[in-house]
C-alpha cells in the first residue's frame, strides 16, 4: 500500500540552505553571512532594522537599493526568510514568490542530494511540461 | 529494496510524493495530507499480486510482490499515470 503526502517546504538544513541561495542567487559563499547568534539587517541606507537572522546576505549583494536579505533560525529551528516588500514583496521582484519557489526547489533537491549521495545512490532533477521540478533518485539497487 | 518514488514540487516550491522511509521526508518540511494512494493485495484465487486504485479497480498484476510495488510506486507517484490530479495541491496543516 502506498500513501501520498504532501510536504510543506521549511529550510531546516543550513548547510541545503546556503548551496540554494548560491544557486538560485548566484552568491559566492563568501557572501553568505553565517552567523550563531542573530545579527541585525541593514536597510538600502545603511539603516539599522529591528529585524535579525542568522544567516544573511548583505544589500550589496543584493541589488542597487536593496536591503539585506536574511534567513532567521526560528524556535522549532527552521529558518525563516526575512525579505524586505521592496526585494521581495511583489510578483515581479527580484526576490518575490517566483525567486523564493525556485529558492525552496533548490533546498529540496540540495537535501536529498546530499543525503542520498552518502548511501551512494544519484540524485538528479529534471523540469516537467508544466514547469514543475521533479527529483529522482536511482542506484539503490 | 522497492522503488523510490519521484518528488514533485508544487507552484509554491512545497513537495508531493509518496511515502518512503528511504529519504528524510522530515528534513524537508512539514509532512501532510496522507492518503491512501494505492492497495498491492494478493489474489489467491489467481495466484498472484495486483494492485489496486483506492476504488479498488485493479490496474496491475504481477507474480512477483516486489516487482508490484515497485510498478504500484512508478504509476502512482508524482508524473505517473495513476497519480489523482485532485490530490495533487491538497493544503498542508501545520497544525
Amino acid at each position: 500500500m502506498s500513501m501520498y503526502c504532501n510536504i510543506k517546504t521549511q529550510f531546516k538544513n543550513r548547510a541545503a540552505l546556503i548551496a540554494a541561495l548560491m544557486e538560485t542567487g548566484h552568491w559566492m559563499a563568501e557572501q553568505i553571512e553565517v552567523h550563531d547568534e542573530p545579527q541585525h539587517l541593514y536597510g538600502y541606507q545603511g539603516d539599522r532594522r529591528e529585524q535579525t537572522a542568522h544567516v544573511i546576505i548583505r544589500r550589496q549583494h543584493v541589488g542597487h537599493a536593496s536591503n539585506d536579505i536574511g534567513f532567521a533560525r526560528q524556535a522549532d529551528a527552521t529558518y525563516a526568510a526575512v525579505i524586505s516588500e521592496y526585494d521581495g514583496g511583489r510578483d515581479t521582484s527580484k526576490y518575490g514568490p517566483r525567486w523564493q519557489r525556485a529558492l525552496k526547489e533548490s533546498y529540496g533537491y540540495h537535501v536529498i542530494k546530499a543525503q542520498q549521495e552518502k548511501r551512494g545512490r544519484r540524485v538528479e532533477r529534471i523540469r516537467t511540461p508544466q514547469g514543475r521540478q521533479q527529483v529522482i533518485v536511482s542506484g539503490y539497487r | 529494496m522497492s522503488a523510490i518514488p519521484v518528488l514533485e514540487f508544487d507552484e509554491n516550491g512545497d513537495i508531493v510524493t509518496l511515502y518512503t522511509d528511504e529519504i528524510d521526508l522530515y528534513e524537508l518540511g512539514v509532512i501532510g495530507g496522507v492518503r491512501r494512494a494505492s492497495h498491492v493485495e494478493f489474489d489467491q484465487a489467481r495466484q498472484e499480486w495486483m494492485v489496486r486504485t483506492p476504488d479498488g479497480e485493479v490496474v496491475h498484476r504481477d507474480r512477483n510482490r516486489e516487482r508490484a510495488i515497485e510498478w504500484e510506486i512508478w504509476n502512482f507517484g508524482p508524473g505517473g499515470p495513476h497519480q489523482p490530479a485532485p490530490d495533487r495541491d491538497l493544503e498542508v496543516s501545520n497544525g
